[in-house]
């Protein structure tokens, strides 16, 4: 824990929020948000506050939708899902990812005194 | 395209639905934070540090209500909102400032009606003639001197006339203040009557016809030709009761003393 933790850029955690409801289908902000430290390894910087800015966000363009429902330990909890738009948009979403963060490894590992090809 | 309408439209719609949006967020953090209180008791936590944990993971809560109103609503909106409530606080608290600050507003929107009142007809609104852009008024005197001082005698007006090779047409009228009040009889009361001695080819220069009878004829320009009259439509209605016989009809029109011809600076 002595090194600091990642700030999330501006976007990431959208696309978080709809992967982990891809993987885990629908769940309610705590879950979410515990889901998303746990397989960062703790290392992101996440208020799990912010994640309901993010939710809101996500349902206004349509991308998952919401329920009240109850929680295994029967406890009331708005519940997320994703919905077809959202898939489409995840499956763009980690494309774009993919790609941003492959080129951006290639010329950030290029060595010091070779020229760009 | 259709996304972002969508989502402006929810925006919109939110900044209305405040109240309960904000209750069914205090409802889902409340939610939030009993699961998280619980999951820490079962991590073997005392009920205060799990409670205390739990807060800290969760951030500020106000600072993820305001987040939240931020994303869902319309920030420009809310701002505004909150200052038009202040201000209206403010003015309700000071009267008499209020007061003053309508009353200087009322002032100024009202001077600045009336002059563009006078600025839009006087300057801005067009003639009322058919390419009236094509309109130029020659001024004596170098245009030097009030209304009556920039004239030309008939003579010049002839010469203006018979040598014009710029212009589709030259006329003139008769400006001078009082020369142009005549009393009229022949029919019913007499009447004092407001006329403007024009040249034959007056209206047809500007464009205009007469709605009935005809225009001038050069011949009823000429020294010693019986006078001919026009009538305004408003007189005509006002005076004949909009009769169509009266063209063709005679009247005596009489020069009024000269009362007020040389009425010093009347020159409108």
């Amino acid at each position: 824990m002595s090194e600091s933790k990642l700030d999330l850029l501006q976007g990431t955690l959208d696309l978080m929020v709809l992967q982990t409801l891809a993987a885990l289908g629908p769940l309610h902000g705590y879950g979410i948000a515990r889901r998303i430290e746990r397989v960062s390894g703790n290392a992101v910087l996440l208020n799990q506050g912010t994640i309901y800015a993010s939710l809101v966000r996500l349902q206004q363009r349509g991308w998952i939708s919401a329920e009240w429902g109850t929680s295994s330990n029967n406890r009331k909890a708005k519940f997320y899902s994703l919905t077809k738009k959202g898939r489409k948009q995840l499956s763009e979403d980690t494309a774009y990812w993919q790609r941003l963060s492959g080129v951006m490894g290639r010329v950030l590992s290029m060595a010091e005194d070779g020229d760009s090809k | 395209m259709i996304d972002g309408i969508r989502q402006s439209l929810y925006r919109f719609r939110s900044f209305f639905r405040k109240p309960q949006l904000d209750q069914e967020l205090d409802a889902e953090m409340a939610a939030h934070l009993g699961l998280a209180i619980e999951e820490n008791l079962r991590r073997g936590m005392t009920p205060e540090e799990a409670r205390r944990q739990a807060l800290i993971g969760f951030g500020g809560t106000e600072q993820a209500k305001e987040h939240h109103r931020e994303s869902r609503s319309l920030p420009v909106l809310e701002i505004l909102s909150q200052d038009l409530r202040y201000t209206l606080r403010t003015l309700r608290r000071d009267r008499a400032f209020a007061l003053i600050a309508i009353l200087i507003l009322a002032l100024g929107i009202g001077a600045n009606i009336a002059v563009f009142s006078v600025v839009n007809t006087i300057l801005l609104r067009p003639l009322p003639f058919p390419d009236s852009q094509q309109l130029t008024w020659f001024a004596g005197s170098h245009g030097q001197g009030p209304l009556s001082g920039i004239t030309y005698n008939v003579g010049s007006y002839e010469e203006f006339r018979h040598h014009n090779q710029s212009f589709q047409e030259v006329t003139a009228f008769q400006p001078f203040w009082g020369s142009s009040e005549y009393n009229m009889t022949g029919h019913g009361e007499p009447q004092h009557v407001q006329a403007v001695m024009v040249a034959d080819n007056f209206f047809r220069t500007l464009g205009v016809q007469p709605a009935l009878g005809r225009n001038f004829l050069p011949t009823e320009c000429a020294k010693g030709a019986a006078p001919t009259v026009l009538l305004t439509h408003a007189f005509w209605r006002q005076q004949f009761a909009a009769d169509p016989a009266i063209v063709g009809f005679s009247f005596c029109f009489l020069a009024r003393a000269a009362r007020g011809y040389f009425r010093p600076g009347n020159h409108g």
